[in-house]
């Protein structure tokens, strides 16, 4: 029965995968939404700070539970020796079950706006009427029935075949397509006030915790951490893949897609007279609602609002597959069944699942009530259990695994850290990930009116373009060179170095 | 008035407690099968 345990083929396809786990629509629709709230390209600081202090910490972790024990997170727990291990990774196959569940029903609403991008048909028409009509139709059955199944479908065929081919082609096209909506924002004419105040820095608004509050959330569900995703990729990992230099390779890549969002969206916002109205919204409100109003201003933005809307549904159908893979490795693994049947029974559980967020949204009337069940679900899931169950990973190495987990984290790592790094797993990455939990907690508290506002609250003053000043260029030139420079440069090192490897230079 | 209690848009909060209490009983009976069968 016991068959070979798959790993990733290619170590290219590895950090593809990797990335399309990372990047999601939370890159897209949140990343320059903070930048442009925390103080331009200085919100930079904190984030690329926090990134690289807690970060990828926790997501090595989870990456190192993963290889040393080769199992689906609930067997992984179990092999690491976590007290109650069965039951608390349990929650890595069970959080992600209600993930997907609602993760997915996004997902066919992006697909739909591909379709409706290209055929132009919110042209001319109100977006949230055109967005609430769509919410109300039949169609929208059948876009998250085509979701369900090509993630399906792409998990049936197997970790390299699959998940690693399907990577392999969704990623490079995606950041293919970023570059050319980023170039096509750029070069509207206006568009540097959209860059002044997505790039300007604002050194200020450092000071304000909320910057650094906002980094630190925003770091943790972008690189996947808590759901599941990360343990279960980092089984696959092979032994020669130091985990260091991959990890921040990941992140960094990770990074540069957020950071060219902001290019993507704010420049043309900006340009076509939208930039308030982009500036101060996210996620549902941004990508559905005020996005569609800026591609419609825009020459060929049919065009352009399909690519955009395109490389938005491979980042999250990339990731809605590593949410999905956790349950179907413990089906493959712990009860044995075949791939394509866990595949396919986990698709068809999720569908049904989804299925309430959709009759929700089908039966109520306005745009909030037709949200109402999914976002509690958000909340349930996405700001409290995740940072909770990441939690636990980050303990089941630093307290747990001991020092099995640092000898696993340096197994054939080209850089090893030094021996700070055991106070920092054991104690300052913990802590910030409870810290983490505890603002969940209290923003779902004050959002909902259990208890008064005590988080900073940040006001966006009104805008005034400066015009594009040295300082701004600087920053500029020093954020996406950093990034973009470190990821191009750490990424074709390691590649470089895991093929003399398997030359035997 | 039954439509939008059976698809959560009423007592929204009940029913989606109750979907994880669901699938997650759901999962503990899947478990303990297959660690009986293993015990055989």
């Amino acid at each position: 029965m016991a068959q070979k345990r798959e790993v990733w083929k290619t170590h290219t396809g590895m950090i593809l995968a990797m990335i399309g786990t990372e990047v999601g629509l939370g890159n897209i629709w949140r990343f320059p939404y903070l930048c442009g709230r925390h103080g331009g390209s200085a919100f930079l600081i904190p984030y690329l700070v926090l990134l690289f202090g807690i970060g990828i910490f926790a997501m090595m972790a989870e990456w190192v539970i993963g290889r040393y024990s080769r199992k689906d997170p609930l067997g992984a727990f179990e092999k690491i020796k976590f007290p109650k291990g069965r039951e608390v990774g349990a929650w890595g196959i069970i959080g992600p079950f209600f993930l997907y569940a609602y993760y997915i029903v996004i997902t066919s609403w992006v697909l739909f706006f591909i379709i409706a991008s290209f055929a132009g048909l919110y042209f001319g028409k109100d977006t949230q009427e055109f967005f609430l009509s769509f919410l109300s139709s039949p169609y929208i059955f059948l876009f998250h029935l085509a979701a369900v199944a090509i993630t399906s479908g792409i998990l049936a065929l197997g970790v390299q075949k699959g998940i690693e081919k399907a990577c392999k082609f969704m990623i490079p096209a995606l950041f293919i397509l970023l570059i050319i909506v980023t170039i096509r924002s750029l070069t509207l004419p206006g568009a540097s006030a959209g860059v002044e105040f997505y790039m300007r820095p604002r050194l200020g608004a450092l000071l304000n915790p909320a910057a650094w509050i906002a980094a630190l959330g925003q770091i943790f569900f972008t690189l996947s951490l808590g759901m599941g995703a990360m343990i279960i990729y980092g089984s696959y990992l092979k032994d020669k893949w130091g985990i260091p230099t991959n990890a921040v390779a990941c992140a960094l890549g990770n990074t540069s897609a957020s950071i060219l969002a902001g290019f993507a969206i704010f420049p043309a916002a900006f340009a076509l007279g939208l930039g308030s109205a982009v500036s101060g919204s996210q996620s549902i409100g941004l990508t559905f609602l005020v996005l569609p109003k800026v591609f419609e201003r825009m020459p060929a933005g049919w065009l352009f609002g399909g690519l955009f809307f395109l490389l938005l549904a491979f980042g999250a159908l990339s990731s809605a597959i590593s949410i999905q893979e956790p349950s179907i490795a413990w089906l493959d693994e712990e009860v044995g069944w075949k791939r394509k049947r866990s595949a396919l029974f986990t698709g068809l559980i999720m569908w049904l699942m989804g299925l309430p967020f959709i009759l929700n949204g089908y039966v109520m009337g306005g745009l909030g009530e037709k949200l109402a069940l999914l976002s509690k679900m958000d909340i349930i899931i996405g700001q409290l259990a995740l940072p909770l169950f990441g939690l636990l990973a980050i303990v089941g190495m630093g307290w747990v695994m001991k020092e099995k987990g640092f000898q696993e984290l340096h197994k054939n790592a080209r850089h090893k850290f030094g021996k700070w790094i055991r106070p920092w797993m054991r104690i300052v990455v913990p802590s910030a990930t409870i810290l983490i939990f505890i603002l969940s907690l209290i923003t779902v508290l004050e959002e909902r009116g259990v208890i008064k506002r005590i988080l900073p609250v940040v006001k966006i003053r009104e805008f005034v373009p400066l015009g594009i000043g040295p300082s701004t260029v600087i920053m500029i030139i020093l954020a996406t060179g950093l990034v973009w420079g470190g990821c191009i440069f750490l990424t074709t090192r390691a590649i470089i170095t895991e093929k003399r490897k398997e030359k035997g230079i | 008035m039954h439509l939008t209690i059976l698809t959560g848009a009423r007592f929204g909060w009940i029913f989606v407690i109750l979907q994880i209490i669901i699938i997650y009983t759901i999962f503990l009976l899947i478990q303990k099968r297959v660690e009986s069968r293993r015990k055989k």
